[in-house]
């Protein structure tokens, strides 16, 4: 029992002191939250990016096994954002916060907090595994908040002065020009075609792939902010909740009962427990959606992530799954 | 009523290319395990990527030194990666 424990807190324990140390730079005021944005976007642009590139280039590894599994958490992202819809639609009174409480029940932060923790669970050949997953959920988790909140736009927005329109070109020009996309295809082609790159190239794309995760934790931490925990908080907690407890206790048995194990079972506990990303708050605030909820409810998941993914692998290593 | 002239912007060029390359990645990886089949994708998104190049050309004459150049060095590019794919693809078979 005692070495289960010490194993799940050891793949969950490392991410969260780091965005710990990302919370405590704003709090100490060594950064400002501005500055620690910018690094966020340096770090999604290049670092993040760099590491997917180099991890797809240097392994042997193929998505074409994870077929499956990329099959499973399709199907099961569809049917629980369906079902979520359907239920907020007719139950929230506010119908500007629908789309926004939708949005906040599924999606995740596969591309930051997920693939550490796949790369804390099984080095750079999970993350080369779960680089299908990565595409799938840049893909589809935009395509989805795009169509959950469409339908509520109201000027809603309490922090923006002027709510941005969203045009559907722009927006599918973002979801497949977004830096991570356009490193698995690059790392896709330069190993497809032979190409060795030289070793300065290795070098220094490798001194940023290694500050990439530290680095992005680090600005998750900054973006913390509970000053913006206002607005509607039972709702944002419902939402919290669903996102790192409700969806997780339905599809992980699920995923048991179809037969996935070890690094596929962390990978569907991962997905549907780990909390909203910052991009749900970005996407909030671009379709004028209820900023306030998306704000409180990324606060709120992120911190409940902490105690559902550590139960959710603490109970799967107890249980021999993985 | 006067015909309008079709141009391929860069933008779409770029759109165009990313997307398949995205297609091809997943089909590649996933679905296709015969390597001459898999060759012969690489050499069909090579030839599509020559296509747009050209159409490019084409439609935005002139084009300025320095775009010529980059068209240039990036066909070559593809040109090269093209002779690897039917090397492999002829060895495979």
């Amino acid at each position: 029992m005692l070495q289960n424990i010490i194993f799940a807190t050891s793949v969950v324990f490392p991410t969260f002191v780091m965005i710990f140390l990302g919370y405590m730079v704003i709090k100490s005021k060594i950064l400002t939250r501005e500055t620690m944005d910018r690094i966020g976007r340096l770090c999604f642009t290049y670092c993040l990016s760099s590491h997917v590139f180099m991890e797809l280039f240097d392994s042997d590894a193929s998505i074409g096994d994870s077929m499956p599994l990329l099959i499973f958490l399709l199907i099961a992202t569809l049917i629980t954002f369906t079902i979520t819809w359907i239920i907020a639609a007719k139950t929230i009174k506010n119908k500007n916060s629908v789309g926004t409480f939708v949005q906040a029940t599924f999606r995740s932060s596969f591309t930051v907090l997920g693939l550490s923790m796949v790369g804390n669970l099984a080095g750079n050949d999970g993350i080369v595994y779960a680089s299908g997953v990565l595409v799938m959920t840049v893909i589809l988790y935009n395509t989805l908040a795009v169509l959950c909140m469409s339908p509520y736009r109201a000027n809603a927005c309490t922090d923006s002065a002027q709510p941005q329109s969203v045009r559907l070109i722009p927006l599918i020009k973002d979801i497949f020009t977004n830096p991570l996309i356009v490193a698995v295809i690059l790392a896709f082609l330069v190993k497809v075609s032979g190409l060795k790159l030289p070793y300065i190239a290795t070098q220094t794309v490798g001194y940023m792939s290694d500050m990439a995760i530290p680095l992005s934790l680090i600005t998750i931490g900054s973006s913390l902010d509970f000053g913006r925990i206002k607005g509607q908080l039972g709702l944002a907690f419902t939402a919290a909740f669903i996102k790192t407890f409700g969806l997780a206790i339905v599809i992980i048995p699920l995923a048991v009962f179809a037969g996935f194990r070890d690094l596929d079972i962390a990978i569907v506990a991962i997905l549907f427990t780990t909390g909203n990303p910052s991009a749900s708050f970005v996407m909030a605030k671009s379709m004028d959606g209820d900023c306030d909820l998306a704000a409180t409810a990324l606060v709120l998941s992120t911190l409940m992530s902490i105690f559902a993914l550590t139960l959710a692998l603490y109970i799967l290593r107890s249980l021999g799954l993985m | 009523m006067e015909k309008r002239k079709f141009i391929l912007s860069q933008e779409s060029r770029d759109m165009i290319i990313i997307v398949c390359a995205l297609l091809t990645y997943l089909t590649h990886e996933a679905f296709l395990e015969d390597e001459v089949q898999k060759m012969l994708l690489l050499i069909g998104f090579s030839i599509l990527a020559l296509v747009l190049s050209l159409l490019y050309i084409l439609t935005n004459r002139p084009l300025k030194r320095k775009e010529i150049k980059t068209e240039i060095i990036l066909n070559g590019l593809i040109l090269l990666a093209m002779a690897n794919f039917i090397y492999k693809a002829i060895i495979f078979s």
